[in-house]
């Protein structure tokens, strides 16, 4: 026999001021089905959950309904007071009489009348709510990486330190990501490469890391501790097994005209190559688009030198299936083409570069080998403007957001400016300098008052390229409001941080939320930073918003403690508010399947026939299915036919 | 005629089928009615022509549970309603041998049958052996359901209501129809009670609307419920009316495409939505 106790909720004044929460109480304890009714303050405080524990201890009340906010909000802290004195945890139900109530209801009188409307209906139909256990699931303890950058490298190599075993899918022929094509880094100047190859090399000798470059992520089936994640690795014509990465393949390979991507087009490269000289592994790909074997089955050259017999041409993709637990994110970003901004010639002069060129142009390992000369002419530039804000903050045109990292790193490129040419200017145009990091703001004073470097406060209009090679850069100086131009020798545009451009299509098969802008949405901007609307996908870098290497480091440390978190459990708990096949009932049409947007649903025999079965872990109970069966054969726990109709026909 | 026996025989002579569910002439009745022809069964019999109206398929999921395979003669409407038997898993194709003919319409006493007049496919959209004549496809007029249509909401409901107080509620609609196969019919079923088991005319309302919507987007038109009904409630109207509005949102006939899935239940990123683009009336 139900025993229903029901408990009003004030929510300080939000419900109390428009609803009669005493009258609300006394009108419906005198329902049959109710044993005990009170009202409260705030029910979710401590105190509020006691008298819901006493009810059911002293008033031996079995069925339990809270009027209040929305159960978004405080479901789960009144399902843990039921478990708490031994009562199933789903025999509570809410009426929301605060957002659907007291909030939008204007005449107190109406409000009242609403409220115990809302409140008998939950009553009516948690006398049919059926106790629900809990699903538990097995769980793999292994998990995949997406992209192989410094975030998505700490991430792997924390997971494996976890003593979880940890798949690293990278797209190109390298980890490494961004930070491996930066010459030294903000604030401390110490060298990129120098501080990120021991983490490439660690992640590629450690025991729990399996890393598989040239590979991208297809599809992802499955759930929260059971992932099935299929994943392609592309044809690179070389067997990674063989190669013992001595590069003669690369020297004698006769088509030089590849544009290089780790130079930033600045350079060009073989057609059979290592990326770049740290890369791990240390492997050549062949370009396809530009290899005369593959395109005009002539030249074949690096097969006849290759001492391990390594090349083969007639690589194909490869796919196949990998099974994980947790999925963390760290694609990355690509820095904006600034092609848009024609008026600064960008992708036109070439001496108009953005700043990962520049990184390059000064880096060691970069095209001029580490003399700074500009692209055009191989002079030295002894005036450098360097425009800030190139695509961020600038909402006509590209992105309303800031880039984030372009302020630090345009401080750090004065200076490596200013080290490779002693006599020469740097300017910076800007429009404000954020620099709040740990010891960010000292960097930038650095740059301006020990290293030289002008800044001028204004947007840049044009920049005009003039007969002697010099680029005139028209701008402003704001602060004592005036308008300037500079003759310079190479202009470095900021050019913002974007998504990569497939973020999107990764996004939908993750079932993971994007801004509009296509950075990926955390589950809670403070609170959940790295979590996402999907359970067991975390976020960790760029991928995410603008970040610098320190930020980026943290996220892949914080994934992947969520991640070993995850994987201290042996079990999931998955809510037992699922869809339940009733065989006797079901016709076996699978129409259900059709419609079932998680593939929960499978064919399975019973007795003669053959009926629908749905797969526990992969229900979301979504409810699709039991709406389009129209035999009724399905029924949503926690949802049943009864619970819907008992509170519809209480309707007055 | 000759062709199609011709062909049956030679089906049966290799093996091909078990049985073949077709028409014979009832001599009791000179009309025709729904017959298994067997292995060395005379097929003198069998006939084609205008007075086969029946929709065999609905014999078919009992048939194939019988026999190890199972040739069928199908119409242009019967092929149809066989898309849908497919699609949800009813029957597999593997257990049947589709023998379709062209149809040139049918007759209900002497007359042209109604539903032959909006006819989609006059030969059956699945078929392993074509015989006689197949028409090109016709874009549908739905002419009754516009006429309809053109009455007040009041003037609508008493057309209906006038013909739903007759209804006595048996079943013969359903038990017809090759797509109502239900193990527990949301009609039979008593916790929760949907429908009131009384023939009353809000039940009866109740009852005759459900059975509409659930054959939204499948119904394949081939109008038995209206046949079969005793009190002659007009029920192709109701299925042809939404006949019409997936017509009209998808651009699809039930049945006319085999394996297609009904696009009430998949969901395509380009599918109309009359309610988001504010059209909905």
């Amino acid at each position: 026999m139900a025993n229903v106790g029901v408990f009003i909720c004030h929510c300080g004044v939000n419900i109390a001021s428009k609803v009669d929460v005493k009258r609300v109480v006394d009108t419906l304890k005198v329902m049959p089905e109710v044993g005990f009714a009170h009202e409260y303050k705030f029910m979710c405080s401590s105190p509020g959950q006691e008298l819901i524990r006493k009810a059911i201890r002293e008033n031996k009340i079995n069925r339990v309904v809270v009027a209040a906010c929305s159960p978004r909000m405080h479901l789960p802290t009144f399902q843990t007071a039921l478990a708490t004195e031994g009562l199933n945890p789903y025999l509570v139900s809410m009426a929301n009489i605060r957002e659907q109530c007291s909030w939008v209801t204007d005449d107190p009188e109406k409000a009242t009348q609403k409220a115990i409307d809302l409140v008998a209906r939950q009553i009516k139909r948690v006398v049919h709510q059926d106790p629900l256990d809990d699903i538990n699931v097995p769980m793999t303890k292994a998990a995949l990486v997406i992209g192989g950058g410094i975030a998505g490298i700490q991430a792997a190599l924390d997971i494996a330190d976890g003593n979880r075993k940890v798949i690293l899918v990278e797209k190109s022929p390298s980890i490494g990501g961004r930070m491996a094509q930066l010459d030294e880094t903000f604030p401390t100047l110490d060298c990129s490469q120098c501080i990120l190859t021991p983490k490439m090399v660690e992640a590629a000798q450690h025991p729990n890391v399996e890393i598989r470059v040239n590979s991208e992520v297809k599809k992802v089936d499955g759930y929260v501790g059971n992932f099935e994640v299929t994943v392609e690795r592309k044809a690179t014509y070389v067997d990674a097994q063989k190669c013992i990465g001595c590069s003669i393949c690369q020297e004698k390979c006769p088509v030089k005209i590849v544009p290089d991507a780790f130079n930033a087009g600045l350079s060009t490269r073989a057609a059979i190559a290592i990326p770049f000289p740290q890369a791990v592994p240390a492997i050549p790909v062949i370009d396809p688009d530009y290899c005369r074997k593959l395109t005009e089955d002539k030249c074949g050259v690096c097969a006849k030198v290759c001492p391990a017999e390594a090349v083969v041409f007639d690589d194909t993709p490869k796919q196949d299936t990998i099974n994980v637990g947790a999925i963390v994110v760290a694609t990355g970003y690509r820095e904006m083409d600034p092609g848009i901004y024609t008026e600064y010639g960008g992708n036109k002069f070439p001496d108009v570069v953005t700043g990962l060129q520049f990184e390059r142009l000064v880096s060691s390992t970069g095209p001029t080998g580490g003399d700074l000369k500009r692209p055009s002419d191989g002079k030295v530039p002894k005036t450098v403007v360097f425009v800030q804000c190139v695509g961020s903050r600038d909402e006509s045109k590209a992105h309303a957001y800031c880039s984030g990292i372009c302020c630090m790193y345009t401080a750090k490129h004065t200076m490596l400016y200013k080290h490779h040419v002693p006599d020469g200017q740097a300017y910076v145009s800007y429009i404000d300098v954020r620099a709040p990091g740990k010891t960010y703001e000292e960097f930038v004073r650095r740059a301006i008052e020990e290293e030289d470097a002008r800044y001028l406060r204004g947007r840049v209009a044009k920049i005009r390229r003039l007969q002697n090679g010099l680029y005139r850069v028209y701008t402003e100086d704001t602060l004592v409001g005036r308008a300037v131009h500079i003759d310079a020798d190479m202009v470095v545009l900021a050019s913002a941080v974007e998504p990569q451009r497939d973020a999107v299509r990764l996004a939908q098969m993750l079932g993971i939320a994007y801004d509009a802008d296509g950075f990926y949405t955390e589950a809670h901007p403070k609170l959940k930073p790295v979590e996402t609307a999907s359970a067991g996908v975390f976020l960790a870098g760029a991928c995410q918003g603008p970040k610098d290497i320190p930020a980026s480091v943290q996220q892949g440390s914080a994934a992947a403690s969520k991640v070993l978190s995850l994987f201290a459990k042996d079990t999931l708990i998955i809510s037992p508010q699922i869809a339940v096949v009733d065989p006797t009932a079901c016709t076996g049409c699978l129409t259900c399947s059709y419609v079932c947007h998680y593939t929960a649903i499978e064919e399975k025999e019973f007795g003669q026939r053959r009926v629908a079965e749905i797969i526990s872990g992969k229900c979301q109970g979504c409810g699709a299915c039991v709406a389009t069966c129209k035999g009724k054969a399905i029924t949503l726990a926690g949802f049943s036919d009864d619970e819907i109709y008992e509170e519809i026909v209480s309707c007055k | 005629m000759k062709e199609l026996r011709k062909k049956i025989k030679e089906l049966f002579e290799n093996g091909e089928v078990d049985a073949v569910l077709g028409y014979r002439e009832d001599p009791a009745t000179g009309g025709v009615k729904a017959a298994v022809f067997k292995k060395d069964e005379t097929l003198d019999d069998m006939v084609f022509d205008g007075r086969c109206i029946q929709n065999l398929v609905n014999y078919l999921p009992t048939l194939v549970a019988r026999y190890r395979k199972v040739g069928v003669v199908l119409k242009g409407c019967d092929g149809r309603s066989l898309v849908t038997q497919l699609v949800e898993h009813r029957i597999s194709k593997s257990q049947i041998i589709a023998l379709g003919i062209g149809c040139e319409g049918v007759e209900i006493d002497g007359r042209e049958a109604e539903k032959c007049g909006d006819c989609a496919t006059h030969m059956s959209p699945v078929a392993d052996y074509e015989f006689g004549e197949k028409e090109e496809k016709k874009e549908p007029t739905f002419a009754r359901v516009e006429e309809i249509e053109k009455m007040s909401p009041v003037e609508r409901w008493k057309f209906f209501a006038d013909y739903f107080a007759k209804c006595e509620r048996c079943y013969a609609c359903r038990q017809i129809c090759p797509s109502c196969y239900c193990e527990i019919c949301i009609a039979d079923q008593q916790e929760p009670k949907w429908i009131e088991p009384s023939a009353k005319l809000s039940a009866n309302t109740m009852w005759h609307l459900i059975r509409a919507y659930h054959l939204a987007g499948r119904c394949a038109d081939c109008g038995e419920c209206e046949r079969v009904c005793p009190q002659d409630i007009p029920l192709r109207l109701l299925n042809n009316a939404l006949e019409k509005a997936v017509h009209e949102m998808f651009g699809v006939r039930p049945g006319t495409v085999p394996e297609e899935v009904p696009p009430l239940v998949v969901l395509n990123k380009d599918d109309p939505d009359r309610i988001l683009e504010g059209k909905n009336e």
